[in-house]
């Protein structure tokens, strides 16, 4: 990795943040939006737990500034690291505001959901203000990225789920029953209804998806397929936003580390 | 052919090296037991062995007594926070009780007493969670930029029938506000 290239990672991927921030602004998904949500949802989360112990998640439900200056805290930071290449400061406090943000999101909606990781990982290489370290955090966030498919397609696998004819037909009607109901005519109704009629169709499908989960495993051995790796996510959330209605598209921004840097 | 990632990662810097590796172990660590603690997240999701239901349930929202469809809004965080605090209430309220205090009672009923007073803090009161259909309908009001008199939630239990159509079976009032 070279300034240059690092350069253009950094504010590629601070680019990418702040659209997708955006994004959650105009869809009313910020603190500030959420306020005085009276749902708090630690689970059995230890982490949630030492947030909720301390008061964060309830003390920024309860006040409409503290909330509003994290969700400003996150724009201005992600909009600096853009800007300032070399001060690994704005970096820092991204990543530790949007953990807040990730935290509380979490607990208000009452679901610990997994879209937001890429967000949250995104940051932690450019906290580092040697070149070589930030090559080396990049390089890690690399294999994270791998090991996010390569350790969703070993769950399936240990159990048994991959081989289960029924498993991919009982997700897709669990899922897209509300779409069919309130929209029965829509062609996003229409095409899950023709799936759920064709199991064997659906299963086939289901596993080309396990494949290609396990096909990300090949970047644990080499590098030489990361053109594969990068293409092979957008393909899997693609069919997921069709057969289960869940689109995980702010986890592709960890796409940018199947990059190679050569090629900058 | 290059050196592996933390071969030359010792190399490079010690203290890296022990961070990487103690959060890989933990990683793994967690997803061994089953359990994630962030940022050790665990990606099972999907992985568990499901057959169909004989029922499914969903919510149908009406908003100044006009249904709400928010089912077609799929790309929004806002659908996100609305299906799943639903759920979320909707489980409380099929309890009686905070779903992760209930969790204790149950599962690791010897730790609950020693466990309240924590959980106690971290989870909402009774007092709050009766809170939440006002707080929906100003949440709605907020994202929908318009007023609302009246916001009235049930839950439905719908069944596939002939050729993957959806029939409701039954409906029952969650909250009204």
């Amino acid at each position: 990795m070279t300034e240059r290239s690092k350069e253009w990672l950094q504010r590629w991927a601070f680019f990418l943040v702040l659209i997708a921030f955006l994004h959650r602004y105009f869809s009313c998904a910020l603190l500030h939006q959420i306020q005085s949500s009276p749902i708090l949802f630690p689970y059995v989360d230890l982490t949630y737990w030492l947030a909720h112990y301390l008061q964060i998640p309830q003390l920024i439900a309860r006040c409409f500034w503290l909330a509003s200056s994290i969700d400003i805290g996150i724009f201005i930071s992600a909009f600096l690291s853009l800007i300032f290449i070399n001060k690994n400061i704005f970096p820092i406090l991204y990543t530790l505001l949007f953990s807040i943000y990730f935290i509380c999101f979490n607990s208000y909606t009452g679901h610990h959901t997994h879209f937001m990781i890429g967000l949250l990982m995104i940051g932690i290489p450019f906290c580092f203000y040697k070149l070589q370290s930030i090559r080396f955090m990049w390089e890690g966030l690399r294999y994270f990225t791998i090991w996010i498919y390569a350790s969703a397609f070993m769950w399936k696998i240990a159990r048994g789920a991959w081989l289960n004819f029924d498993h991919a037909n009982a997700v897709v009607q669990s899922n897209l029953v509300t779409s069919i109901y309130f929209q029965p005519e829509s062609w996003y109704a229409t095409l899950g209804r023709f799936f759920i009629n064709h199991p064997n169709l659906l299963f086939a499908l289901y596993v080309i998806a396990v494949g290609i989960e396990g096909l990300m495993i090949l970047g644990f051995f080499t590098k030489k397929y990361d053109k594969l790796l990068f293409i092979l996510p957008i393909l899997l959330h693609t069919g997921t936003l069709f057969f289960i209605d869940v689109f995980f598209y702010e986890l592709l921004i960890l796409n940018l580390t199947f990059i190679k840097m050569k090629s900058i | 052919m290059e050196k592996p990632y933390f071969y030359r990662l010792y190399q490079y810097n010690t203290k890296l090296f022990f961070i990487i590796v103690g959060f890989s172990g933990m990683t793994l660590f967690f997803n061994l037991t089953g359990d994630q603690v962030m940022p050790f997240f665990v990606w099972a999701m999907f992985s568990e062995i499901e057959s169909p239901k004989k029922n499914y349930k969903t919510y149908q929202l009406t908003i100044n007594r006009k249904p709400y469809d928010y089912s077609a809004r799929r790309l929004q965080p806002s659908i996100e926070i609305i299906r799943e605090s639903l759920q979320h209430y909707d489980i409380t309220t099929d309890l009686g009780e905070d779903p992760t205090r209930h969790f204790f009672q149950h599962k690791l009923p010897s730790y609950y007493d020693n466990l309240s007073p924590i959980l106690n803090r971290i989870t909402p009161s009774s007092e709050q969670i009766i809170t939440y259909p006002s707080w929906l309908k100003r949440y709605l009001s907020y994202k929908l930029q318009h007023p609302i008199n009246t916001l009235e939630v049930k839950t439905l239990e719908l069944k596939y029938v002939d050729k993957a159509r959806v029939k409701l079976i039954h409906s029952k009032p969650l909250l009204y506000d």
